[in-house]
């Protein structure tokens, strides 16, 4: 006669085993002593084991776990939100950038010949350049040799 | 349909879309299972319940992701079990978990109310001292009524190995149990 195995009366015990195999072992037990005092054994040891118990009722940690977790939500809820906004836009920041650099650059190269155009030729006896003048700066002063940057012997020489 | 009749799988996909009134719920329906095999594997209640907290703080963070493959407990009991490990470790230079001084019992003549309580120390006691993976197996086994098929999903272990750890924590707790006259009585 083969006797029931250790993981089978386990679970037997238990009563974790499916119907037919629960019926196997029921009928094998009424025959067999040795498995009916095996099994009555491990039915004192599961009771025995099952003298311990654990009031959880005063441990609740629900409220501080909702808590903690609406702590953690704007992070992860609007960090998403927040990239899909930028992602979105970012074509459109793009254009109107890329719209205000060629503006800036097709100005400055249109004012350029506005300028020069308008230009009042500059006489001979002018020694004084406009935008000294409009620094506020005399051209025999010493600070406005600092500020050209052409060397004013050469700018005379040009003229 | 009230929150109470949704199922735990249909939670997650709630809190999945930051409800967290599911949430709540969760922890509502779980909280004392997770609570319970937390404190019977640490034999302590401050590590329990900070294992308890950051197991549904892990489901909401996971909630996003969550795919309703497997049953949610199934799923839970994974987190626990593997926090429990992690605790485990960090405990393991400290002192055993529970008081070996409960397992000097004498035997008495009467099963009595205090001879019922000496019993249940020497329970927890003989249960504390078990190997680690013998402890989870007989405690997830005894206390929270998962099969060994279950232990084996749970744990990732392999079936075969999950049923030996089983065998041999009884017989080693039966052992211990032998040497106490109110459990031989």
């Amino acid at each position: 006669m083969k006797h029931i195995d250790g993981i089978e009366l386990i679970e037997y015990v238990a009563g974790n085993l499916a119907e037919p195999e629960a019926a196997a072992v029921h009928e094998h037990i009424t025959a067999c002593d040795e498995c009916s005092r095996r099994v009555q054994e491990a039915a004192k040891l599961s009771d025995t084991l099952g003298l311990w118990e654990v009031e959880t009722a005063g441990h609740n940690v629900g409220d501080r776990v909702v808590a903690l977790a609406q702590q953690a939500q704007p992070e992860s809820v609007q960090r998403p939100a927040t990239h899909a906004r930028i992602k979105r836009l970012l074509p459109q920041v793009l254009r109107v950038a890329a719209s205000i650099i060629i503006a800036v650059g097709l100005g400055h190269k249109l004012g350029e010949y506005s300028v020069t155009g308008k230009k009042p030729p500059i006489a001979s006896s002018q020694s004084q350049p406009e935008y000294l003048a409009a620094l506020g700066l005399q051209w025999s002063s010493e600070l406005a040799w600092l500020v050209l940057e052409d060397d004013p012997a050469e700018t005379g020489a040009e003229q | 349909m009230t929150i109470e009749g949704t199922t735990d799988e249909e939670l997650m996909l709630k809190l999945g879309r930051q409800d967290m009134s599911a949430l709540g719920e969760l922890v509502r329906r779980h909280q004392q299972r997770v609570l319970d095999l937390a404190f019977r594997t640490l034999g302590k209640w401050d590590l329990a319940e900070d294992i308890t907290q950051e197991a549904f703080l892990r489901v909401h963070r996971a909630a996003g992701n969550y795919k309703p493959t497997a049953r949610f407990t199934t799923w839970l009991y994974r987190i626990v079990v593997n926090l429990c490990f992690d605790a485990q470790r960090s405990l393991a230079r400290k002192a055993a978990p529970l008081d070996g001084a409960a397992l000097d019992v004498e035997a008495g003549t009467d099963y009595d109310a205090a001879e019922r309580k000496e019993l249940v120390e020497f329970v927890k006691a003989a249960v504390g001292r078990l190997p680690q993976r013998q402890r989870m197996a007989l405690i997830l086994h005894r206390y929270q009524g998962l099969s060994h098929g279950e232990i084996a999903e749970v744990t990732g272990w392999s079936s075969s190995a999950v049923e030996s750890l089983l065998v041999r924590a009884y017989a080693n707790l039966r052992e211990k149990l032998d040497k106490v006259k109110y459990y031989v009585e």
